[in-house]
């Protein structure tokens, strides 16, 4: 629905940091009615993951990618309150970057798309204490407990934050997702078969089948 | 006679202690064979004899210092990983010398007072929207406390009519039943029950405003599981055997003792009875069992009803939202009683749940815990 001419000039107007282009393009998108979920995966997941190549590359400074990040982050703002969903929700997830993770942008598409799709969604932001997200877990008894993992080298803080996870109960699914599993996808799967990955947005349809049993407390 | 150091000598040592720039020199193997002191503190770790590719971020491993020498008025865009393990990226040239290769990098300054502007203008529209919203927050939060005072007083006010209708109809029913027509009696019955319903309704809008204010407060005291348990089904005998319904409870014999606000729990145990009692047909029945281990209490109510279909499963348990299955009688509500309930076994740090097959019937179970950690005994 986003086509190559819109996206490159929303691209275009990322990369040289001018905001407000950006603003203005993704307020069209909405007035034209493109779906929200349209709006992160094909503008904003699809403009990221190219500005993260071209760091890769050597092509851009990181300062300009943390800029694109910056303005993508303040993009969702502008976008969250279009996305509030008045229906009482019963599906409910807590969204949570492991400590030392920095990178919070990829953890909170996934909150504003499930909340979109009807999920209740607490979001823990970047470098979450273990402590603070099992004292929310344990508040929340959510259906579903989604950690972003953005740099490969925070493994082991993962793999920690799903020990504790795994010793307070087991009323709630585990999922982890973010860029770092693109390097580790096997790795991880043999070490943990039951924990599902949602490496980007397109596979946040993980989420859907939940238990069919109403659990409140 | 005082010697005067050259422009060149006093640049050298001004890079190599203090400036913020990378001065590196390599080796014919691109090893470092020097560092400046402001590189050293960035890395965080002595940097002499490691590799060039060690120490930047290339993924495509293309950087080779020797060719990118070539052209020594090249700017190359490099990431140097910091001792805090965030990325920084340098504008770098590679100069030609006899040992080796030297490199010198420095942070493109515009490109940060640009990123810097953005960040605070974006971080000061940010706390704007923040401000908005949170004075929307404050309005809305008002308006629901004014929503809530409405509805207390007014639930409160129509209590003591409704009372009064109530008396007096059963009144009529006593003294005048002997010689009302059966039509009259019809009449009497309805204003009866009609006068029973508002009555509930009026009960749940006063629960509902009190929890919605946060002032649903709970007066814990000891009581036999049992004695709840037959308080309840005493309440839902009636209607159950107008409609001969039966409703079988297993005896849980020695009983354990809820610490409990006592009058809640039986509502609602109530509210879910009167619930399976109203949704099951004429001449079913309606299962009531407990169990129970050293922490947790259960009570389990199956009914042989049309059941719930799976999508309205989510929002049984939320205010206003009843299901679309049919009762069977006629029976009215206003969907507030599973939210009142669901809050009062909240409160008990409990559990209510529900499994349902469309065409078979539905369990519901409230699970409590033995003791209340915060009630004291």
């Amino acid at each position: 629905m986003i086509d190559e001419i819109r996206y490159r000039s929303y691209f275009d107007a990322l990369l040289t940091g001018r905001r407000n282009t950006c603003r203005n393009i993704v307020l069209k998108l909405r007035e034209e009615d493109v779906p929200l979920e349209s709006i992160y995966v094909d503008l904003f997941q699809r403009s990221l993951y190219e500005i993260g190549s071209m760091w890769e590359q050597n092509r851009i400074s990181v300062a300009t990618e943390h800029l694109a990040t910056a303005i993508t982050e303040y993009l969702m703002a502008v976008l969250y309150s279009t996305l509030f969903i008045p229906d009482p929700k019963d599906r409910s997830i807590v969204v949570s970057c492991v400590a030392n993770e920095y990178h919070q942008i990829g953890g909170k598409m996934v909150a504003d798309i499930l909340e979109a799709r009807g999920w209740n969604t607490y979001f823990l932001g970047a470098n979450t204490p273990i402590a603070d997200m099992l004292n929310l877990v344990q508040e929340k008894r959510p259906d579903w407990v989604a950690l972003s993992l953005s740099v490969y080298f925070n493994m082991p803080q993962l793999e920690r934050a799903i020990e504790e996870l795994r010793r307070i109960g087991s009323g709630f699914g585990i999922v982890v997702g973010g860029q770092a599993f693109q390097w580790c996808k096997t790795a991880f799967t043999e070490r943990y078969p039951d924990i599902p990955i949602c490496a980007s947005l397109y596979d946040i349809d993980v989420l859907e089948p939940i238990s069919k049993k109403a659990r409140t407390r | 006679m005082m010697t005067v150091e050259s422009i060149e000598s006093i640049l050298y040592k001004e890079v190599s202690r203090h400036a913020s720039l990378l001065l590196w020199v390599l080796d014919r193997e691109n090893r470092l064979v020097y560092a400046n002191t402001f590189s050293t503190d960035l890395i965080g770790w002595p940097l002499e004899g490691k590799a060039f590719q060690e120490l930047v971020v290339d993924f495509e491993n293309r950087m080779d210092p020797q060719q990118m020498a070539d052209d020594p008025q090249k700017v190359h865009l490099v990431h140097i990983i910091t001792k805090d393990r965030f990325p920084q990226s340098f504008s770098c040239t590679f100069h030609r010398i006899e040992a080796g290769v030297m490199m010198i990098g420095s942070i493109p300054l515009q490109e940060q007072e640009r990123l810097k502007t953005e960040i605070v203008t974006l971080n000061q529209e940010l706390s704007n929207m923040t401000r908005d919203l949170q004075k929307a927050n404050a309005e809305l939060k008002h308006l629901n406390d004014l929503k809530n005072q409405f509805l207390g007083m007014a639930a409160h006010d129509l209590r003591k009519p409704v009372g009064i209708i109530m008396a007096y109809s059963d009144f009529l029913e006593e003294e005048l039943s002997s010689v009302m027509t059966e039509e009259q009696a019809g009449f009497l019955q309805t204003i009866q029950s009609s006068g029973r319903f508002m009555k509930r309704i009026i009960d749940n809008f006063l629960d509902a405003a009190l929890i919605d204010s946060g002032r649903f407060d709970m007066e814990f005291s000891s009581e036999p599981a049992r004695t709840v348990l037959d308080h309840a089904l005493a309440m839902v005998s009636l209607a159950a055997r107008r409609k001969n319904i039966t409703i079988a409870a297993s005896s849980p014999g020695e009983s354990p003792v809820l610490t409990i606000d006592v009058s809640k729990i039986e509502q609602v145990v109530m509210n879910v009875l009167a619930n399976a009692v109203e949704y099951s047909p004429p001449g079913s029945r309606i299962l009531v069992d407990t169990d129970w281990d050293e922490r947790h209490f259960s009570i389990r109510i199956t009914d042989e009803g049309p059941g719930i279909p799976p999508e309205e499963i989510r929002h049984l348990f939320q205010a206003y939202g009843k299901s679309s299955a049919r009762k069977t009688a006629g029976e009215r509500s206003i969907g507030l009683g599973l939210a009142i309930s669901r809050k009062i076994v909240d409160q008990h740090q409990g559990t209510i749940s529900v499994t349902s097959e469309l065409g078979k019937g539905s369990i519901f179970e409230i699970r409590l815990p033995l003791r209340q950690e915060s009630a004291g005994d």
